[in-house]
C-alpha cells in the first residue's frame, strides 16, 4: 500500500514531465511553497496513520487551506515588498522535520518494543 | 469484520495521500521544468539583456559608420566639382577644411603629447575593493579639460576623436567613449603646443601629479608627430538649428 503514493508520485512527475509545462518565473516562489505545504500534509498524514488517528478529511482540507493560506501570505508580502513567504517556509519546514522525527521515533518504538506495547498510552509521551 | 475494518481504515489514507503525491509529483516536474528553461537565464538575465542590447546598438553604429563614410566620399566629390568649377570657392574650401579639422571629420597629423595611463598599481593587492584604483571616467575628464585648456585642437582616447559630443563614461565594467568600449591601458594624444600640452598635464598638483599620488602608472611624452584618426560617428543634429543673422 506505501507504494502506491510513491507510484502516483512518479506517475504525476512524468506526465507533467512529458507535457513540458513551464510556468513563468514569477509564479515559482508560490509552486514552491505548495509543494512545501504537500509535503508537510504527507508527513503529518504519515505520523497521523502511525498514531493511528489519520483522518482524510482533516487531511485533505489541510493540503488545501496551508497551500492557499501559504500562497496567500507570500502573495501579500511580495505586493508589500516584504519577503513574507519566508514565513510559510520556515514554518512549514520546521513541522515537516518535527513529524519526520516523531515518526522516526514512532518507528524505532515498535521495533523494538514489543508488539503488544507498541499501541497505546506510551505514544503520548513520544516527543521529537 | 476485523478485516474489513482494517481495509476500510487502509484505504480512507491511502486515496487522499496518493492524490496529494499525484499533486506534488506533478508540481515537482513543473518546477523542475520552469527552472530548467528560466533558472538558467534569468541568473545572468541583466548581463543578457546588456548584450543583446550592446549587439543593437553595435550593429546600429556599424551602419551609422557606412553612413558617414558615404557622406565624407560625396564631401570630397563635392568639394573637388567646387574648386575646379570656380576659384573663388578656394577660400570656402579652406574654410571647410579647417572645420571639418575641427569638427574632427578627418584624420589629423601635428605636434602633441601623448599620455600614458594605466590602472594603479595598488588595484592587484587591494583585495576586494578595486573601485578606486581603476581608471574611471571621472579619472579621464580632467586630462581631456587641462589639454583643452592648454590649447590642445585635437584629442583622442585610445583612438577615439575627442569632439564636443563627446561623452567619456564608465558603463558597468568599461569605459566607453563615443559609445566605443575602451580599456586601460589609455593612450590620450593631443595635437597642439607640445610644450604647453605637456607643462598643463604636468603642473604642480595637477592631473599627472594625483594619479602619481594613487599610483597610477603614468607617462607624457612629447612628439614631433602625431596622428589621430576623424571621429568614428558623426553626431546628427536633429534638433538644434541655426537662427537667421538679425538685420
Amino acid at each position: 500500500m506505501i507504494l502506491l503514493p510513491l507510484f502516483a508520485l512518479l506517475i504525476g512527475f512524468l506526465i507533467v514531465y512529458t507535457l513540458g509545462v513551464a510556468l513563468p518565473v514569477g509564479y515559482a516562489d508560490y509552486v514552491s511553497l505548495i509543494i512545501l505545504a504537500s509535503l508537510d500534509a504527507i508527513a503529518g498524514g504519515a505520523r497521523a496513520r502511525i498514531e493511528g488517528n489519520f483522518d482524510d478529511v482533516v487531511f485533505v482540507t489541510g493540503v488545501i487551506f496551508n497551500s492557499l493560506a501559504a500562497v496567500g501570505l507570500a502573495y501579500i508580502g511580495d505586493r508589500m515588498g516584504m519577503s513574507l513567504y519566508l514565513a510559510p517556509v520556515v514554518a512549514l519546514g520546521v513541522r515537516i522535520f518535527y513529524n519526520v522525527g516523531r515518526i522516526r521515533r514512532l518507528l524505532l518504538r515498535r521495533a523494538t518494543a514489543s508488539p503488544a506495547a507498541s499501541e497505546g498510552s506510551d505514544l503520548e509521551r513520544l516527543g521529537c | 469484520m476485523d478485516v474489513r475494518h482494517i481495509r476500510l481504515k487502509m484505504s480512507s489514507w491511502v486515496a487522499p495521500i496518493t492524490m496529494v503525491c499525484f499533486v506534488i509529483g506533478a508540481l515537482l516536474a513543473l518546477q523542475f521544468t520552469t527552472q530548467r528553461k528560466t533558472g538558467a537565464v534569468s541568473r545572468y538575465a541583466r548581463a543578457d539583456v546588456l548584450t543583446q542590447e550592446l549587439v543593437a546598438r553595435q550593429s546600429l553604429l556599424d551602419k551609422q559608420r557606412e553612413e558617414i563614410s558615404d557622406l565624407r566620399a560625396k564631401l570630397d566629390e563635392y568639394r573637388k566639382a567646387s574648386t575646379q568649377s570656380e576659384e573663388v570657392l578656394t577660400l570656402l574650401n579652406k574654410q571647410l577644411i579647417h572645420d571639418q579639422v575641427a569638427l574632427g571629420l578627418v584624420k589629423v597629423r601635428g605636434p602633441g603629447v601623448v599620455m600614458t595611463l594605466d590602472d594603479s598599481t595598488l588595484a592587484g593587492t587591494s583585495g576586494e575593493n578595486k573601485e578606486p584604483f581603476l581608471v574611471h571616467d571621472y579619472d579621464l575628464w580632467p586630462v581631456v579639460n587641462e589639454l583643452r585648456a592648454a590649447g590642445a585642437e585635437v584629442i583622442s582616447i585610445n583612438g577615439q576623436r575627442v569632439i564636443g559630443t563627446t561623452a567619456i563614461r564608465c558603463v558597468g565594467p568599461v569605459l566607453k567613449v563615443n559609445d566605443v568600449p575602451v580599456a586601460a591601458p589609455f593612450e590620450v594624444k593631443a595635437i597642439g603646443d607640445a610644450a604647453a600640452l605637456s607643462s598643463a598635464l604636468n603642473l604642480p598638483g595637477g592631473v599627472v601629479e594625483q594619479f602619481q599620488a594613487s599610483k597610477f602608472p603614468v607617462k607624457v611624452e612629447t612628439r614631433k608627430e602625431i596622428t589621430i584618426e576623424a571621429v568614428s560617428v558623426t553626431p546628427k543634429v536633429r534638433y538644434a538649428e541655426p537662427v537667421p543673422p538679425e538685420k
